[in-house]
């Protein structure tokens, strides 16, 4: 076997990983991605297809928890609007009024929004880690 | 005392920078006097660094909240240990810490004579002492920690209650050793390069060094994900957030490296490649720093985008330009020696195990970035959320894992593929009679069912080798079988310690596996005596605990723990408010055990003392960290000198880590 011929298997076989690693990750970018949307945007869209995101502040006298179903009802504003959101799962420690929240899940038109991930950050300005994620399980 | 400080951090920069050139001139013209004094210059500013550290730390223990960070992290109530730990609980502190680290890395260097190094030395420290130069600016220039008030405080705002556990206390300072050291094998990296003196020696001469920064950063995310999964709360260690994406990010790099380096070593090739991995490694260590600080990317750990930003990307710019350029210009110099000849050989398959790792990396690297990238190129900020990166783990990491099982049984140049079968019957056997009986016992879904089977034959294949060895010792020795697995194991403690660390990956890819599919979840209201059961255990409300203290306000309720009918444990989670932040802080309590851990959150509490829980059963959780544990271990081995009298015999025998399988495979 020529030197050259032995080297070719090496660089076929190596582009081949390459491409299957490269696929994997184009492809697994497609079904999951977030897109950042504003309260405006969200309603004007109606039913979500995808998983989105909206970020806005929590208004604090909407906040009604269930201890007993660990059901979550709260709203969040941003400069477009307001929207009725419902999380299922323990309260996060860090939800108050004007706790700047990341909201992640779908839309149901008409309802509210169904968060399945809360990430909130407590209005202090206070760096670092006080901020925290929660997650709620995955049916 | 701050004036002090600031002025020694001042001064830090200053010498730093006058080393890094000073070191550049005197190796240029070959002036012996420049270099020496360049040495003087690196211990000079580990001397001051140290002393501005220490002086941070009397403050913090001072408690003088005059000066702003400790006011921002100190309280007089909090413990000593978290007022210590404050050091690197802020931005400030952190950057110091690096400095500090890096300083004394750089010292220990400047004090060492080494034969292999003697040519490289002077342009590494000049690059050492450039990246301290970089830090100290950046200290004095944004982020100074003895920046005072204009007042006096009586108290401080202490330490955020989510920092004040075990596992915070001692995980910072891993992670930046990890990231610190680092940048030793980069400074000599470009000497090599800078010199010409590409041969094997500084490949050989930084493994030491390489293997140090790649233990303490694993270490490092295996201690955050354990507090991640102590502290926060949500019942997980690992949420994809991009801080611990971006330590994940040069420990995947790093491990790419350690596998290439090998190769380079032995065999003469990769050279480029390596050279690659090395700047990676070192970029994504000060890309972590500066995702952690800077805020670009939205996180659990930081928020708010500060100035120190744009340091950073022009300090990154600046070495990968650098780097890559000087690579270019050297590139006849880093031809590889030999070729690449079978596909069944070591060589090839640390070809696929560099490929798999990179791509991991590069996977974890775009999936953080997405979003700011999405932002500058379509103007939408577009999230990439935790299913991509298990999509792309998933697949991935269990390819690796079945080539740790395969690789080693390979020799390098080439072998038969009929020995290689041979080698791996047993462990083979051995697996499909696991996977035989676990899907008997209920294991049904596919991806478990196959990932369990590979971590089996992967696991014996190891311990069969060590096995394998020790009696072979036991048998042309006439040791005993203990002295006999001891003696395997320090007469090659490169292969064995690496095939500990293998080990210690299996072990936590069976804890990864099983606590990520099989996690199962409940949710329950106890009033004050009332039970639950879930799945094998039996919990009693037993009351309730209210107490106050100048930090928090603290609910509490023990809960009683039955098994069989007998009580095997009692979990007290907690709900605290915290004064300074004003707000809850979860504790949660867990109940380990080989099998799974008992996971129980509070959720609420009512007036009456009834309480809702949340209560997680997470199997082979603790796995992951007995795996880390593994890793310590076996990188120690690995790493640990070798005895001086058995060395010199090794060498000649040429045991070091070129295996029995080297010897025997066959050579065409």
């Amino acid at each position: 076997m020529t030197a050259l011929k032995a080297q070719s298997k090496f660089i076929f076989g190596g582009a081949i990983i390459v491409l299957a690693v490269g696929y994997l990750i184009v492809s697994s970018i497609g079904g999951s991605t977030a897109y950042y949307l504003t309260v405006e945007e969200v309603k004007a869209e109606g039913l979500s297809e995808h998983t989105v995101r909206v970020a806005g502040t929590v208004v604090g006298d909407t906040i009604e928890w269930n201890a007993q179903e660990l059901m979550l009802r709260f709203k969040i504003a941003d400069a477009s609007g307001s929207l009725a959101v419902i999380y299922h799962g323990p309260r996060p420690d860090m939800l108050q009024d004007g706790a700047e929240a990341v909201i992640e899940g779908k839309y149901f038109e008409g309802e509210s929004f169904e968060a399945n991930n809360l990430l909130l950050k407590c209005p202090s300005k206070y760096e670092g880690a006080a901020t925290a994620t929660a997650e709620a399980p995955v049916k | 005392m701050t004036i002090v400080g600031s002025g020694a951090l001042a001064l830090a920069f200053f010498i730093s920078a006058c080393t890094a050139v000073a070191s550049i001139l005197g190796a240029r013209r070959g002036s012996p006097k420049l270099v020496e004094s360049a040495q003087k210059g690196v211990v000079a500013a580990a001397v001051l660094v140290t002393s501005a550290s220490i002086i941070l730390i009397y403050l913090l223990l001072a408690r003088d909240f005059q000066v702003q960070y400790v006011y921002e992290h100190v309280s007089t109530y909090q413990p000593t240990i978290y007022t210590l730990s404050a050091f690197w609980a802020g931005q400030e502190g952190s950057l110091l810490l690096w400095l500090w680290l890096l300083t004394i890395f750089s010292a220990l260097i400047a004090r060492r004579e080494e034969s292999w190094s003697r040519e490289l030395k002077p342009y590494a420290l000049a690059l050492l002492a450039f990246c301290q130069a970089f830090f100290a600016l950046l200290l004095v220039l944004t982020s100074n920690p003895f920046a005072t008030l204009p007042i006096r405080p009586a108290e401080g705002f202490g330490l955020n209650p989510l920092l004040e556990n075990f596992w915070m206390i001692i995980h910072p300072p891993v992670v930046f050793i990890g990231y610190a050291a680092y940048t030793v094998p980069f400074a000599f990296a470009i000497a090599a390069l800078v010199t010409g003196k590409l041969g094997e020696g500084w490949i050989r001469g930084i493994r030491r060094w390489n293997l140090f920064a790649w233990l303490f950063l694993g270490l490092g995310i295996v201690m955050g994900a354990w507090w991640s999964y102590l502290e926060l709360g949500w019942g997980g260690y690992w949420g994809w957030d991009p801080v611990e994406n971006s330590s994940l990010a040069p420990w995947l790099v790093g491990t790419a490296l350690l596998h290439s380096m090998m190769i380079e070593e032995r065999r003469g090739m990769f050279k480029v490649w390596n050279i690659v991995l090395i700047t990676l490694t070192f970029a994504l260590c000060i890309f972590a720093t500066f995702v952690t600080r800077s805020g670009i990317i939205q996180s659990v750990h930081a928020f708010g985008l500060s100035v120190v930003g744009y340091y950073f990307l022009a300090f990154l710019a600046g070495i990968l330009i650098l780097s890559f350029g000087l690579t270019f210009y050297r590139r006849r110099e880093l031809a590889s020696e030999v070729k690449l000849k079978a596909l069944l050989s070591r060589e090839a398959s640390f070809l696929l195990n560099n490929l798999l790792f990179v791509g991991l990396a590069l996977a974890v690297f775009i999936g953080t970035v997405f979003p700011t990238i999405s932002e500058i190129v379509r103007g939408t900020q577009v999230a990439l959320g935790a299913p991509f990166f298990e999509r792309v783990f998933a697949p991935l990491s269990l390819a690796l894992i079945l080539l740790i099982g395969v690789c080693p049984r390979l020799g390098w140049r080439q072998t038969s593929l009929r020995r290689l079968l041979n080698d791996l019957l047993y462990p083979g056997i051995l697996a499909l009679a696991l996977a035989v009986a676990i899907s008997v016992r209920g294991v049904t879904e596919p991806f478990a069912l196959l990932s369990f089977t590979v971590c089996t034959f992967v696991a014996s294949s190891i311990l069969w080798e060590f096995l394998r060895g020790t009696m072979a010792r036991h048998r042309s020795t006439g040791e005993d079988y203990l002295l006999a697995f001891r003696r395997l194991i320090t007469k090659n403690r490169r292969r064995y310690g690496g095939y500990l660390v293998h080990l210690s990956m299996v072990i936590i890819a069976v804890g990864i596996i099983g606590s990520s599919l099989y996690q199962t979840e409940y949710q329950v209201t106890l009033a004050e005596g009332e039970t639950v059961t879930v799945k094998d255990y039996t919990l009693e409300h037993e009351g309730f605990w209210v107490e106050s203290s100048p930090a928090k306000h603290r609910f509490a309720i023990p809960l009683g723990v039955y098994r069989d009918n007998k009580r095997i444990a009692t979990l007290v989670p907690e709900k605290n408010f915290h004064w300074n932040v004003e707000q809850w802080v979860t504790e949660v309590a867990i109940r380990t055990s080989l099998k799974e851990d008992l996971y129980v959150i509070l959720a609420a509490v009512a007036q009456d003392g009834s309480a809702s829980f949340q209560i997680l059963i997470n199997p082979l959780v603790v796995w992951l960290w007995i795996g880390g544990g593994l890793l310590l271990l076996g990188t120690a081995v690995a790493i640990w000198p070798e005895g001086r009298a058995s060395s010199k015999l090794e060498m000649i025998v040429g045991a070091d880590d070129c295996d029995s399988s080297e010897r025997l495979a066959p050579v065409e």
